[in-house]
């Protein structure tokens, strides 16, 4: 052992460079797989902890007090798997505010701080309780949206502003996330008495259920709405007039972006950890060539293959432990900063402490993964002869043949013995290839991902909501929404102006959202992706999911339910849209009216001419028909607003992507570039002693890698830029969107590749400036 | 009389090491004639290479000037250098140095296309010299690996000659070869010479320094003598005599 360590310790001394280098890989592959291995397992357990330490309930509803029936308690007390149920009374409106850079309209939940509860009960994560009636606590979340202790919090509702000065900011789980635009907020008794006269119109109940096993949440919802609200009253189909939430639902929801965030750094990880076993083979196999004296002369006075063969597994193993050690504890370090990034949309402060299982998952794999490789790679010292090796028995060329000789060759000098250097070496450059073009594929992919959601996010906001108008108005009743109707479309201003409105069917046990409108000719967006709208009473588009729901197919028939009536529709068409989960369904505002025959739409999508004047004729409108108005929305700034969001998170991973592959990029040529220069000292010396100039050889250092890391990252951004968005597609038809992608950018995906190459180039002939040392005369007196 | 390529002023060379001086050419005054066959001898240590170095512009003297047909190359960059070596120097080193990843020709032609842009005239330039010192179109194609240290050598020596230098430097150049190659070597040499290629030449092989027209005896970094031994001709006693005696007088 002692002399092992010995020949570990000479190794480990001489290659200081490489040493550097390998523990560079081994730290960030540790860094980026533990983060991911918390964020995936880690963060799940997190949500669960604190929903078991909140005692937050498994399915909660807010609805307007009019749908209240005591009935409904008595439904939940009976249901089995219920262990507990509470209700609250409280106010919900639909307000206008502003969150981050822009106004988002959602749905308050408004409740007053005084009552006792014993599920999810206010708990303060910054600040106090409200006390004056102008006080207010928000989620956790609308930090990430701007706000501060004692920020202003204003909202309007129709022709109303309310302003609350913020005193405490709440742990929210079920009614705390961006993603259902609809929060719950904390009012003090004197604040929320004040509101309740202001507003009667909102009061509302909202009830909590807890049950022995919250993967029972889903069907609860399920069949509690189908029982509560659409088998008892039609007023429960309306839209806004009820909420409700179960466990499972949400923490799918909080939980996704860091699900999606761990994915691409475990993804990332893995490439670094093959890059690094890659990287290792490639020095084991030089310093065994390099070393082959050293190793015959150890053979010869007494040392055994074996010996030899653990001093470079210990070796290697050694410096990958370091790294990984590093790399495991800076993970622990860089978590807040994860964490503090994602809690833009989980809205959750997550605190994660020393995972040891996971953290030796990662410490494992990636050191038994280094061991096995370094043990494959150097098996070879086993079989060589002290007297082969001392007779320096490998040879390093191949002398089957003289590729473009130069007496025939056209082209640079420098290039030409650059082409000749990488030709002799082709194993290493089909492994740089391999590399560069694995961590080019995930930059491109990077590159797509935030020009999709961070910059041009227009299309996939229009995947997600459907349909994207410019703006959307409501009007107090369906004779006011005629008369703005006219208004607008007599306006030079407006493009385009129809009816649209969202209600809910039931489609067998299903609660469907379904989207009415006059004429689908007009919608603009990408919602349907198969067949075609529904032009006829009798017709229907389904969602995706509903129709996998289902098994049903374009030309099948389904009956959707409303109250007591019932209605028999042909499937024409497949929809897709997020909302409800893909549940969804189009209908004709005559189909609909086989199921309510009085029914009026009052809201209208309005498009105009000039996107960039929908704040001003929603100001006009406002001014003009106020009184006839429930509520505007500059659908843009609002998809802006959200969109913002998740844009802010991936330009976060898409600057990961792009700096690690920079980063591969640059320690993959300096471990390359930095054994070559020492195989090829000699050489290089040579041609120095003839008069080659040190900028010369520098290029002709940097050209040897260079045609292969252009390669490299050409191939891996075609093939980021091709296949990333049908992996993408088969990800999302698992969520309802059935053709969404996130096609890759043209410009933007060359400028990345072009950027990296010039990097590569640049970085190539820094390395090389240690050739400006090698003196010919060093050469020749050696 | 020609006129002199090189001249030298108080020529110092001294190595550092661990604190320690070594002076290895001590204010070294020297002419090398154009057209001249000179060649250097001296025991081991007595700063032969060095000062082959010094005057090829491979390395820079502490001291002194060294002038290139009438040019200082002392005070130049090592980039200046390596541009002045490759318009003006051919080297025979004792250890050959080809670059082992390109074969016979190429070496040649990499040196060659430093000055060259005219491949196809240099290629032919190349094929000639080859076909002058015995290497066959077989040989030529082969890497150095491939070849005999004679053939090698041979090849290094048509490498030197590539760009036609206005000086010639070989360090021990059949160092390292058997008797029959070391002199198709130095016929080599000898025949350059002939044909007016001025040669600097390291030995410490009577046989090989009987090839100069003028012998230099290098001892402790100072030239301690000279000896005229006139155009080569030929094996002659008379020559070889004569190169003995000096030796002798020098202490050899």
């Amino acid at each position: 052992m002692k002399q092992l360590l010995t020949i570990i310790t000479a190794n480990l001394k001489g290659g200081k460079g490489q040493v550097a280098s390998l523990l560079g890989f081994a730290l960030i592959s540790a860094l980026l797989l533990n983060i991911g291995l918390l964020l995936m397992v880690g963060f799940g357990n997190f949500f669960d902890e604190r929903s078991e330490a909140l005692n937050a309930p498994h399915l909660t509803i807010i609805e307007l007090e009019h749908l209240y029936a005591d009935s409904q308690m008595q439904y939940f007390n009976d249901y089995p798997g219920v262990t507990d149920a509470e209700k609250e009374s409280a106010l919900m409106i639909y307000a206008k505010t502003s969150y981050g850079d822009g106004k988002m309209s959602a749905f308050l939940i408004l409740l007053n701080e005084k009552t006792q509860r014993a599920m999810n009960d206010l708990t303060i994560l910054e600040g106090a309780k409200p006390v004056a009636a102008n006080e207010i606590c928000l989620p956790f979340l609308f930090k990430a949206g701007g706000y501060e202790l004692g920020s202003i919090f204003e909202f309007t509702v129709g022709n109303k502003d309310f302003s609350y000065r913020v005193s405490g900011f709440t742990e929210e789980i079920m009614w705390g996330s961006i993603n259902n635009t609809i929060f719950q907020l904390y009012l003090s008794s004197a604040g929320f008495a004040a509101l309740q006269e202001d507003m009667p119109e909102a009061a509302a109940m909202t009830i909590r259920v807890r049950l022995d096993n919250p993967d029972k949440s889903e069907a609860l919802r399920i069949n509690s709405v189908k029982e509560l609200f659409f088998a008892t009253s039609a007023e429960g189909y309306d839209y806004g007039h009820y909420f409700a939430l179960d466990y499972n639902g949400v923490k799918m929801i909080r939980t996704m972006m860091s699900n999606i965030t761990a994915i691409i750094l475990v993804v990332f990880a893995a490439l670094l950890i093959s890059i690094s076993l890659l990287v290792i083979r490639f020095r084991i196999r030089n310093s065994i060539e390099e070393s082959m004296h050293n190793i015959g002369a150890l053979k010869a006075v007494g040392y055994t293959g074996k010996q030899l063969l653990w001093a470079h597994v210990l070796q290697f193993s050694i410096i990958a432990l370091v790294g990984i050690v590093l790399g495991i504890g800076l993970s622990y370090a860089l978590l807040p900063v994860v964490s503090g990034v994602l809690e833009q949309q989980t809205a959750l402060q997550w605190q994660q402490g020393f995972d040891l299982g996971l953290s030796a998952l990662a410490f494992i794999s990636i050191l038994l993964a280094v061991a096995v490789v370094t043990w494959l790679s150097a098996r070879r010292i086993q079989k060589l002869q002290p007297l082969t090796a001392l007779r320096q028995g490998l040879s390093t060329h191949n002398f089957k043949r003289n590729h473009f000789s130069l007496d025939s060759s056209r082209g640079a000098l420098t290039w030409l013995l650059a082409v000749k250097s990488a030709l002799h070496a082709k194993g290493q450059m089909v492994m740089i290839a391999l590399i560069v073009t694995m961590v080019s594929f995930a930059a491109a992919a990077g590159v797509a991902v935030y020009d999709n959601l961070g910059v041009n996010s227009g299309h996939f906001a229009r995947i997600l909501s459907g349909e994207m108008p410019d703006a959307a108005a409501t009007a107090r009743t369906p004779e006011e929404a005629q008369v703005v109707y006219r208004v607008l479309e007599q306006d030079a201003k407006v493009r385009k102006v129809f009816y649209k409105e969202d209600v809910s069917v039931m489609i067998g046990d299903l609660s469907v959202v379904s989207i009415l409108a006059e004429d689908y000719r007009q919608f603009e967006g990408e919602m349907l992706y198969e067949g075609q709208y529904p032009r006829h009473a009798n017709e229907i588009a389904i969602g995706g999911s509903l129709a996998r729901y289902y098994n049903l197919e374009i030309g099948d028939s389904v009956k959707a339910v409303r109250g007591s009536s019932s209605s028999e529709y042909l499937i024409t068409g497949f929809i897709q849209l997020v909302n409800n989960g893909g549940i969804t369904c189009a209908l004709t505002i005559e189909g609909y009216r086989q199921l309510q025959s009085d029914y009026k739409p009052s809201s209208v999508f309005i498009y105009l001419v000039n996107s960039e004047e929908t704040a001003a004729l929603l100001a006009d409108l406002e001014k003009t028909h106020g009184k006839s108005l429930e509520s505007t929305l500059n659908i843009k700034e609002l998809a802006d607003a959200q969109l913002s969001m998740y844009g802010s998170i991936f330009f976060a991973v898409a600057v990961v992507l792009v700096a690690a592959t920079a980063l591969v990029i640059v320690l993959v040529l300096f471990l390359m570039m930095k054994t070559v220069i020492l195989r090829q000292r000699r050489s290089l010396g040579i041609q120095k002693a003839l008069g080659f100039t040190s900028f010369q050889l520098m290029n002709q250092l940097a050209l040897y890698f260079f045609p292969v890391i252009v390669l490299g990252i050409t191939l891996g951004g075609i093939l980021g830029a091709l296949s990333f968005n049908p992996i993408f597609v088969a990800l999302t038809q698992n969520m309802g969107i059935m053709s969404a992608s996130m096609p890759a950018p043209i410009g933007p995906t060359i400028a990345t590749c072009v950027g990296l190459a010039v990097l590569a180039y640049v970085v190539a002939m820094l390395i090389a400036l240690r050739i400006r040392k090698i003196s010919a005369y060093a050469l020749v007196t050696e | 009389m020609h006129a002199h390529i090189i001249e030298t002023n108080k020529l110092c060379k001294t190595f550092s090491s661990g604190g320690l001086q070594q002076h290895v050419l001590r204010n070294l005054d020297l002419e090398i004639v154009d057209k001249e066959f000179t060649v250097i001898m001296g025991a081991s240590g007595a700063g032969k290479s060095t000062l082959l170095y010094a005057l090829s512009g491979m390395d820079t003297p502490t001291l002194g000037q060294i002038k290139f047909n009438g040019t200082e190359i002392s005070t130049k960059s090592s980039d200046e250098l390596a541009r002045f070596r490759r318009r003006n120097c051919g080297f025979v080193f004792q250890q050959i140095f080809l670059c082992d990843n390109m074969s016979l020709l190429d070496n040649v032609m990499a040196s060659g296309l430093l000055i060259s842009k005219n491949r196809k005239q240099l290629a032919a330039k190349a094929y000639g010299l080859f076909e002058q010192v015995g290497l066959s179109n077989q040989d030529y194609k082969k890497f150095p690996a491939q070849l005999s240290g004679g053939e090698a050598q041979r090849g290094a020596v048509v490498r030197a000659l590539i760009n036609d230098p206005a000086i010639l430097f070989a360090d021990e150049p059949t160092g390292s070869l058997n008797s029959a190659s070391g002199k198709m070597v130095l016929d080599l040499l000898t025949e350059a010479s002939q044909n007016g290629q001025t040669i600097v030449m390291v030995t410490h092989d009577i046989t090989s320094a009987l090839r100069g027209s003028r012998v230099i005896y290098l001892k402790d970094g100072v030239i301690c003598g000279e000896c005229a031994l006139g155009t080569y001709e030929g094996e002659d006693e008379g020559r070889k005599a004569k190169l003995r005696s000096f030796l002798t007088e020098m202490g050899w």
